[in-house]
């Protein structure tokens, strides 16, 4: 916000209680202004009725020098006479334009009486100067006539202007009233202006604060994604708004980036638990292995010496059943790799379904159905087909008369390397497929996993990333199909 | 609470506002009152009408009518009362006016000092109502009372009674006719000639506007013989009128009536009164300050102006009504 003085608060609160202050102030000058004014229509009112009885008053008091200085031919009189003449001239208005109010006029009647007056009496103390008695006593009967007649005058516009003044009075009584009852309105709605100035003066600095308030409220609650508090005109007010929200900016980046850090933590250690897992796993196959290979060495002597027996003694069918036995025992115990080729699989499987078709002639058929061209292309995780086979043997025929058959299908589909194993035998409930799908991990369990499951467990354990790695397909009583589906364009986590 | 301080700032801030206005309109108009207005332009004359102290309908329509005429002729005009002593027309020639319109009383004397030094002073002078007997070229604006008297022949003439016997009631409310009763007879003797049975009997009322009921009465009393009676002012008319009504004498006695009144017209539709006499104070008071703006302007004005007489009969009562109530008295 760009910095200007007005914008400043502490302006602002000046300027603002000024302005109350000010139209306080006015409102108390016009109250004032107002009284000072009605005093004033009431004096003039009465402006000309007391002028008027000054100027009789001192008409009166000019009677007594004059009869002083007729009566002594006082010298002292005579100026007295002179100077009061000449202060009476110079306080008798003399009317430029004729008035129309007919009181006025008989006013301005009266102020020439009163100029004719004085001009009388210059002119009898000239006379009585002049001693010429029966002119001044002619001019001072004149004058009394004059004075009588003036004081009548006044009386009448007095009265006049008295019962004129009575009506008048009424209405300014009534007006002035009404002029008070309107000042006190104004003094009522004026002070609740300037409070109303005042609480919304407070109310705009206050609302930021209560802004702040609320949103640190929010924030001590761990609440981030509150909008921003909106700026307002003050600087002081805006500086620290923009600074709360940048704090709660920086805050909330620090925060998710902590978040972050831990769910990198959490991945890093969930791998490295997969992992150890994993290890602990191949470590056991190994031991396995070494546990069967000790064996096996006796058992190779003893197959190659049935062999050859075999062989002088002319049981050629004989020989070639311990033959694929051998090879199967070689197979599985010679690979130390985790993964295989796909023909080394293959070929294994191959011996197995021989020492099969020399056990079960009767009533199990074995297909094993693979396009020759593939066998070079793929790598699998070793030993993953025959334990699906020996499961089916082990498990899919269990008290069924029928003819058994079982059938592993080597195909591509949309990318993926397709091994399936499928037999036509009891099926597995919904419950176990469930529990083989999603086995409770117990890891600290010495349980030896085998067969199936343990295919299952590698296959995840190759592949943590893709849940449709294998399928089972099964309903009781319906046969059961072991689908494994190994994404061709996708790296083994573990390397060969 | 933002809207709502702001509707407080706006509805406080009107009403101050108004009640500020409404203090300030009531002051002002206060501090407005007109007092003692001068009349603005240069020609404005100040002049003084002098009228008798016994106030009726006819001075007050003298004194309209010359107020009136002020306001048209560019002129204030002050009114005052001729005292029994005469000091308030003495004093005129010591109040600065600039011009004096009398209407005197019946005692001339008393009055004719105060115009003569009026008149020394070369303060222009209109008399009104009725004249003063002068060797100075005072304007005069009235009625010609010498006219007055043919007229009132003339309606007279028209009653039918014989031998006719006329009785006169002059009036001080019409002082100008009474100030020169002498040729108000002289005219109705000029118009009536023989057909008077006898000397015109003459009365007079008071300023009591019921006078004439009395009048009236004692006349039918003292003198049964007479048969037509002339009244010279409106109330004289109705009040003796009524008497003669409430006597049962309508028929008898036959009415020539002063002035113009509904009253009178409704005698005269009913034939209760032959005719009536019409003079117009209204005029004569407009044609007098007239004079005297003239006199003041130009040095000089008509020596007399007559203010005219209208007689109101039946025959022609219906046509001169409206015409009537343009000069009639405010009543």
């Amino acid at each position: 916000m760009k910095r200007s003085f007005y914008n400043s608060f502490r302006v602002q609160m000046l300027v603002n209680i000024i302005g109350v202050l000010i139209i306080l102030m006015f409102s108390a000058a016009y109250i004032l202004f107002s009284t000072i004014r009605l005093q004033g229509i009431v004096d003039r009112n009465f402006f000309q009725q007391r002028y008027l009885k000054d100027m009789q008053d001192r008409l009166e008091e000019f009677q007594g020098p004059f009869l002083d200085f007729l009566s002594t031919k006082s010298s002292n009189a005579l100026s007295e006479l002179l100077v009061m003449t000449q202060k009476m001239h110079e306080v008798i208005p003399v009317f430029e334009a004729v008035p129309k109010d007919p009181l006025s006029l008989q006013e301005k009647e009266v102020y020439s009486l009163m100029f004719a007056y004085l001009d009388l009496a210059n002119t009898v103390i000239e006379e009585k100067r002049g001693m010429d008695i029966p002119r001044y006593t002619s001019l001072f009967d004149e004058m009394q006539a004059i004075d009588g007649y003036i004081n009548r005058e006044i009386e009448s516009i007095s009265s006049a202007r008295f019962a004129g003044q009575l009506s008048e009075y009424e209405r300014f009584i009534e007006t002035s009233g009404q002029i008070q009852f309107w000042n006190l309105m104004f003094i009522l709605f004026i002070s609740l202006f300037s409070l109303s100035i005042l609480v919304h003066t407070v109310e705009k600095i206050n609302r930021p604060m209560v802004n702040l308030s609320q949103m640190a409220a929010q924030l001590s609650a761990g609440n981030f994604e509150i909008e921003d508090i909106g700026m307002t005109r003050l600087y002081e007010i805006d500086h620290v708004v923009s600074a709360f929200n940048s704090m709660k900016k920086d805050l909330h980046t620090y925060i998710q980036e902590i978040r972050w850090q831990r769910n990198v933590e959490q991945e890093y250690m969930q791998e490295r638990v997969r992992n150890m897992r994993m290890e602990h796993m191949l470590r056991k196959m190994e031991l396995y292995t070494l546990q069967a290979q000790m064996n096996p060495h006796f058992l190779f002597n003893t197959l190659n010496t049935g062999i050859q027996l075999a062989i002088v003694e002319g049981a050629e069918r004989t020989g070639n059943y311990m033959e694929h036995l051998a090879k199967l025992f070689r197979h599985n115990i010679r690979e130390k790799n985790v993964i295989v080729p796909l023909r080394h699989e293959i070929e294994g499987l191959e011996s197995y379904f021989y020492i099969l078709n020399v056990r079960f002639p009767k009533n199990l058929d074995l297909v094993l159905d693979y396009p020759r061209d593939m066998l070079d292309d793929y790598q699998i995780p070793a030993s993953i087909l025959q334990p699906l086979v020996e499961n089916s043997v082990i498990h899919a025929f269990k008290d069924r008369q029928e003819r058994n058959s079982i059938v592993v299908r080597v195909y591509c589909e949309e990318g993926r390397l397709c091994l399936s194993v499928a037999d036509n035998g009891v099926g597995i409930s919904a419950d176990v497929i469930k529990s083989l799908l999603h086995p409770v991990k117990n890891h600290e369990s010495d349980t030896k996993v085998m067969g199936l499951e343990n295919v299952i467990q590698r296959l995840f354990f190759f592949f943590p990333d893709d849940p449709g790695i294998i399928a089972i397909n099964s309903k009781p009583g319906a046969g059961t199909e072991i689908l494994i589906r190994i994404d061709t364009g996708r790296d083994l986590c573990i390397p060969s | 609470m933002k809207l709502q301080i702001k509707v407080a700032l706006a509805v406080t801030g009107v009403f101050a506002f108004f009640s500020f206005g409404m203090s300030l309109y009531l002051v002002s108009g206060l501090l407005r009152k007109p007092s003692s207005e001068a009349v603005s332009g240069t020609t404005v004359r100040h002049f003084t009408l002098f009228l008798p102290k016994n106030r009726n309908y006819y001075f007050n329509d003298i004194m309209n009518g010359a107020l009136k005429s002020a306001a048209e002729h560019g002129a204030v005009l002050s009114v005052h009362t001729i005292d029994s002593e005469g000091i308030s027309l003495r004093m005129a020639a010591y109040s600065g006016v600039e011009g004096v319109v009398v209407c005197p009383d019946i005692d001339d004397a008393i009055i004719f000092e105060s115009l003569m030094n009026l008149s020394r002073k070369e303060i222009p002078l209109v008399l009104v109502n009725h004249n003063i007997p002068a060797d100075q070229p005072w304007p005069f604006v009235g009625t010609n009372n010498f006219d007055f008297g043919k007229k009132a022949g003339g309606l007279i003439s028209s009653v039918d009674a014989n031998p006719l016997k006329l009785a006169i009631v002059y009036s001080a409310k019409s002082p100008a006719i009474y100030a020169e009763r002498e040729l108000v007879e002289m005219g109705i003797l000029g118009v009536l000639g023989s057909r008077l049975s006898g000397p015109i009997s003459i009365h007079h009322t008071d300023l009591n506007p019921r006078d004439a009921e009395k009048t009236v009465y004692q006349l039918l009393r003292n003198e049964p013989e007479v048969n037509t009676i002339l009244f010279t002012d409106l109330n004289d008319t109705l009040a003796g009128t009524q008497t003669l009504i409430d006597l049962n004498q309508v028929g008898r006695i036959h009415v020539v009536a002063f002035g113009n009144d509904p009253s009178i017209r409704h005698f005269i539709e009913m034939g209760i009164v032959k005719g009536s006499l019409v003079v117009n104070p209204f005029l004569m008071g407009y044609q007098a300050v007239k004079s005297l703006s003239e006199l003041c302007t130009t040095g000089y004005t008509s020596t007399s102006v007559d203010s005219g007489i209208d007689v109101l009969e039946a025959k022609n009562e219906s046509v001169r009504r409206p015409d009537r109530d343009r000069f009639r008295r405010q009543e």
